[in-house]
């Protein structure tokens, strides 16, 4: 064999390698079928929010407030002042904006009153989430008022900003 | 072009109002019944003068039979705190009635 013969087959030899390899290794890739995804996250939506508060008697907050008694009083030439401690509570999830009224000016001009959060009047105060604090509910009869019972509705309530 | 400008402000700052209610979330009612009852220094003792006499007697036979909604209706005349002046606010008066 003389060394033409020998080229021709090496560069053969060659040429088959380089068509040979590639195709075999189409061969071997495999692939999964195509997915099409738009993003690669999902977005649930998130929990809805909940409001709740809470009255209580106690700082421990395990006496809920159901009425408010101030129970009986003799007549009185003199002023009196009453006050009722209250344990608002957030049990929501949010910070909430916290409102109230009443109904007693509509019974009777011989009874004021105000809701305090210490110094500040309650209407606006935010109560953070989890959070409660001491509130001061407090009532003043004027002198010589008309004697009999008085009832009247307090309306709490909360305003959350999403 | 000036009219129509503000015409776009007032639009645009109501629909912001109207976006911004929406996302204002409000808790339900809490509603608590408060009361008291201030009582004369003697029972049956209406207007308060320190005795039980005909004067009572008097405002009790005017609000007779009257509920909190009615015009003749007395406070004070419903000694017993039952939101009708009856026969059980008489017989408060008729026991006490010469008391001092």
């Amino acid at each position: 064999m003389d060394i033409g013969k020998w080229k021709i087959l090496a560069v053969s030899f060659a040429l088959i390698c380089c068509l040979a390899v590639p195709v075999l290794a189409y061969t071997y890739l495999w692939r999964t079928p195509l997915y099409p995804l738009s993003a690669g996250i999902i977005l649930r939506d998130p929990p809805a929010p909940t409001m709740q508060l809470g009255f209580y008697w106690d700082s421990a907050l395990t006496q809920p407030v159901t009425t408010i008694d101030f129970g009986e009083i003799v007549f009185s030439t003199s002023p009196i002042m009453l006050e009722k401690t209250i344990y608002i509570s957030n049990e929501g999830s949010n910070a909430t904006t916290i409102f109230w009224n009443s109904t007693l000016s509509t019974t009777t001009t011989a009874i004021t009153e105000e809701w305090t959060n210490g110094p500040e009047p309650l209407n606006s105060t935010v109560l953070g989430y989890y959070m409660y604090m001491p509130t001061t509910y407090r009532i003043w009869i004027q002198p010589s008022p008309p004697t009999g019972t008085y009832n009247w509705t307090l309306t709490v309530w909360g305003e959350c900003y999403l | 072009m000036l009219s129509l400008l503000l015409v776009l402000i007032i639009v645009g700052s109501s629909l912001s109002f109207v976006v911004a209610y929406q996302y204002v979330w409000r808790t339900e009612l809490y509603k608590r019944e408060a009361g008291l009852r201030i009582r004369p220094l003697i029972e049956g003792d209406i207007n308060a003068d320190g005795k039980v006499d005909q004067f009572d007697l008097r405002i009790l036979a005017t609000a007779y039979g009257s509920t909190p909604t009615e015009p003749n209706w007395n406070l004070s005349a419903d000694i017993n705190g039952n939101k009708i002046v009856e026969v059980q606010d008489l017989f408060v008066i008729g026991t006490n009635y010469g008391k001092p």
